[in-house]
């Protein structure tokens, strides 16, 4: 092509350019190089170059050509697919004008008035009513005005009431011409694409009123379907039209709709009919009607706070499930904390995989299971016994205490009736489930727990007992355990266990070196305690005098101990004490493991034949209650003949030389062992008084970091710092606050303020 | 002999040889538990005797004697501290 300017007549050069141009708006064949030289020409000719004539030229045409493009359109029987054909080749042709005058495109819109002051810079082209702008933008314009506006202010916009009779027949589940309606809608975008509000056009003349088409279209065929068909069908029915609209969405709108127009569904067919789908959740849940509960799930997350009154219904009905657990369990719950904890772990586990499999896994819904079951587990209102944090720990004492399974056997059998199904349940217990793995599901469960000092005072005083009574299971399953009880509460929770282990390991140490030193002491080992750390209550001990063939063996030990450190008192625990004693005066020599006490009245019989209780008392040096409660396994046995059914004071007893057994190792129940009530008192009273020493002490650190600080906040805080280990009452922090203030540790400041004193 | 004896195992608590339910001078902790820094009582948080016969926690006399006004003396009757040696 060539640059040069040329002197050319406007007239005919034009006349060959719409020639051309026609060409291509009917895509009859074009000459493109050509045409392109042409307005080039034009656009450079001499003397004066002919842009502005070219430029509204060209408007001239396209006014002309739209017109009669309009009267083809509407003579169409099916309006839209005429106006989507005929708009995407005028597009394509528009699109090639301009290219065609890139030239032309950049002198009209860069112009050369830029010498012109700004007030003067004209925005239209010469006297016209154009606009600068390219050719495109030009041919855009026009068929705005001249088709689309056209249409819409003198043929009662019957293009876009078309489209939405379109879509409805879409809706209605009829074909309908989906290219066509997705080119019209996509031309009121493209039509104001080269414009400063691009989205204008398709907002104002088809996204509102197509929302108001939707609102009507939803408003009442959700009400019809609300009134005829069940909340499931309604659901099924709502989660089908939403998808159904998610792809009409894409099938026909500008992306920028497409959450405009499904809000509109949802208010329609959700949040309209919230209540019903709510109401009707619980059923859905009592009758395990779990793909509704996704549904409802899937429609009710989509409105705001949808959500939330199923949650708390949901949470209800697991907090019930495992209210009913509990009163299955009944008041025997704390005899078979295996029953509770299992029970409540499968149900937890269901509620897991249901939230996993119905929920999506959506954390509120795993929050209200967490809180239902803390209320199952923290709740005692319904079934008194079924005390989580005491289960729990004896849940774990269960599973760490060695042959537990059997032990349960024997006791279920000695109590008679109820002892059957329990029986099936220990033993099967005993053998399939591996104690670890129990003891790790166990800790879901505990996490739960509210006052989790309540469950550390039993478990010290369990562990306490087991190892004491040598009962453990293995010192690994034991540690296992602690250092999840630590992973969960921290070091401080585990410390005085942590104590109690190291006690026996020093323990151990030292019998080594006592047995170094007094080698002819043989089958006697202590365990030296410190006496802080162990929940024991010494006080229990009660009298005892220790048979004389052992007193030697204590004395040795006490020289030997006070040797080794100086400034330590020795108390040593009777009660909790036992041992192995062999009975040769029986068709076979028999083997007892009896408790000290039971050991100190055995030994008696040595050289008598029947003592009286009374005298035993006086001999042993034990409380006539005491000496009952030893005797009363013995003679249960038949070691032991008493004259009297009811051991009293002048009962004689003998023992009985026709004793004999099937087993050559027998195992006699002590009642040290057993769990008293006066123990489980104690046990709570001990919780009690460290929790008023707790919130004492959190009370002033709180106060000494603050000085002042009214009655509410404190409250507050102490709750805060407290949550961890248990949950403090209210009046509990105000008598704690009332001690505190007559220790002169607080004072009082106007009505509601306490200040700390230093 | 009837009755053999095979073994036997006997707990026993070990305290601070001090006068039951008593108190450290310093803390008013009982001799019992530990020192206000310690958690756990026992091996880990000793008593110390004086000569002029006062007890107290071990680390609670340290600390003491470690305040620059204490002049190294005890603080129940402003005798110079000295260590009682074991009995």
């Amino acid at each position: 092509m060539s640059l040069r300017r040329k002197k050319i007549e406007f007239g005919p050069a034009f006349a060959q350019f719409e020639r051309d141009m026609h060409a291509i708006f009917t895509f009859s064949g074009l000459s493109g190089l050509d045409t392109y030289q042409l307005a080039y020409d034009m656009c450079n000719a001499t003397p004066n170059p002919f842009s502005q004539q070219l430029f509204l030229g060209i408007a001239e045409y396209l006014e002309t050509y739209t017109t009669g493009l309009r009267e083809v359109i509407l003579d169409h029987d099916d309006v839209v697919s005429a106006y989507a054909e005929a708009f995407e080749r005028y597009d394509v042709a528009a699109g090639i004008i301009s290219r065609v005058c890139e030239y032309l495109n950049k002198i009209i819109t860069q112009s050369n008035n830029t010498k012109l002051p700004i007030q003067n810079k004209r925005q239209t082209v010469g006297n016209s009513i154009y606009k600068r702008q390219t050719v495109q933008a030009l041919a855009l314009s026009i068929w705005k005005k001249n088709i689309f506006l056209y249409i819409r202010d003198h043929y009662d916009n019957r293009l876009i009431y078309k489209i939405f009779e379109n879509i409805r027949r879409d809706r209605d589940g009829f074909d309908a011409p989906y290219t066509a309606l997705k080119t019209s809608v996509t031309s009121l975008v493209q039509l104001n694409s080269l414009t400063d509000q691009p989205l204008h056009l398709y907002i104002e003349e088809f996204e509102r009123p197509y929302l108001v088409h939707t609102k009507r279209y939803y408003e009442a065929e959700a009400a019809q379907e609300i009134a005829t068909a069940s909340v499931s069908q309604f659901m099924t029915r709502a989660t089908q039209r939403l998808q159904q609209e998610s792809y009409r969405n894409y099938r026909y709108c500008h992306s920028t709709s497409h959450d405009r127009i499904l809000r509109e569904c949802e208010a329609q067919y959700v949040a309209a009919y919230q209540n019903a789908i709510q109401e009707d959740f619980v059923n859905m849940l009592n009758h395990g009607r779990y793909k509704d509960c996704t549904m409802a799930y899937n429609l009710l997350i989509r409105i705001p706070n949808g959500l939330q009154p199923i949650l708390t219904m949901y949470e209800n009905y697991v907090a019930d499930q495992g209210k009913a657990i509990l009163e299955k369990l009944g008041s025997s719950v704390a005899k078979d904390p295996k029953s509770y904890v299992e029970m409540l772990l499968d149900l937890h586990q269901r509620f897991y995989s249901l939230n996993r499999e119905t929920f999506a896994n959506n954390s509120t819904f795993t929050a209200a299971v967490d809180k239902a079951f803390r209320t199952i587990v923290n709740d005692t209102t319904i079934n008194r016994p079924a005390n989580g944090p005491e289960i729990l720990a004896r849940y774990c004492d269960m599973m760490l205490k060695r042959g537990a399974g059997k032990k349960e056997v024997a006791a279920a059998s000695a109590t008679g009736a109820s002892g059957k199904s329990s029986r099936r349940r220990a033993t099967v217990g005993a053998d399939d489930s591996d104690p670890t793995e129990s003891l790790v599901r166990m800790i879901t469960l505990f996490k739960y727990i509210d006052d989790k000092d309540v469950f550390q005072k039993f478990y010290a005083r369990l562990l306490a007992k087991r190892l004491i009574h040598g009962t453990s299971v293995s010192e690994e399953a034991e540690a296992t355990m602690i250092s999840r009880l630590k992973e969960t509460c921290g070091i401080e929770y585990t410390s005085k266990l942590h104590r109690m282990f190291t006690d026996m390991s020093l323990s151990a140490d030292l019998n080594s070196a006592f047995k170094n030193k007094e080698p002819t002491v043989k089958g006697f080992e202590m365990l030296v305690l410190t006496s802080g750390a162990w929940p024991l209550n010494a006080s229990s001990i009660g009298e005892f005098k220790v048979p004389e063939e052992l007193v030697k063996n204590i004395t040795m030990f006490e020289d030997f101990y006070k040797d080794k450190y100086s400034g330590r008192r020795l108390t040593w625990l009777w009660h909790l004490s036992r041992g192995d004693v062999k009975l040769t005066y029986l068709d076979k020599p028999y083997e007892l493991a009896v408790s000290l006490h039971q050991m100190a009245l055995v030994l008696l019989f040595n050289d008598v034949q029947s003592l009286s209780a009374k005298e035993i008392a006086a001999q042993t040096g034990l409380s006539i209650s005491d000496v009952q409660r030893s005797v009363k396994a013995l003679i249960e046995l038949g070691i032991f003949k008493a004259s009297e059914k009811q051991v009293g004071e002048n009962t004689e007893l003998a023992i009985n030389p026709e004793f004999t057994s099937k087993r050559t190792k027998i195992k006699v129940s002590t009642s040290a062992q057993a769990d008293t009530p006066q123990e489980n008192t104690a046990t709570r009273k001990a919780v009690e008084e460290d929790r008023r020493i707790f919130l004492q002490a959190a009370i002033v650190r709180i106060m000494k970091s603050r000085q002042i600080l009214s009655h509410q906040q404190l409250v507050q805080e102490v709750i805060d710092q407290t949550r961890s280990r248990f949950a403090p009452s209210v009046p509990m922090i105000k008598k704690c606050i009332e001690q505190l203030l007559e220790k002169q540790y607080l004072d009082r400041q106007d009505r509601d303020r306490y200040v700390y004193v230093a | 002999m009837k009755v053999k004896v095979n073994a036997w195992t006997v707990p026993a608590f070990w305290s601070w040889d001090v006068e039951n339910e008593d108190v450290c001078g310093i803390c008013q902790v009982a001799y019992d538990a530990c020192c206000p820094t310690c958690t756990v009582p026992g091996d880990g948080c000793p008593l110390i005797w004086g000569e002029c016969s006062h007890v107290f926690h071990m680390h609670c006399l340290i600390k003491w004697l470690n305040a620059p006004n204490s002049q190294e003396q005890c603080p129940m009757d402003r005798t110079p501290w000295r260590t009682a040696a074991a009995q």
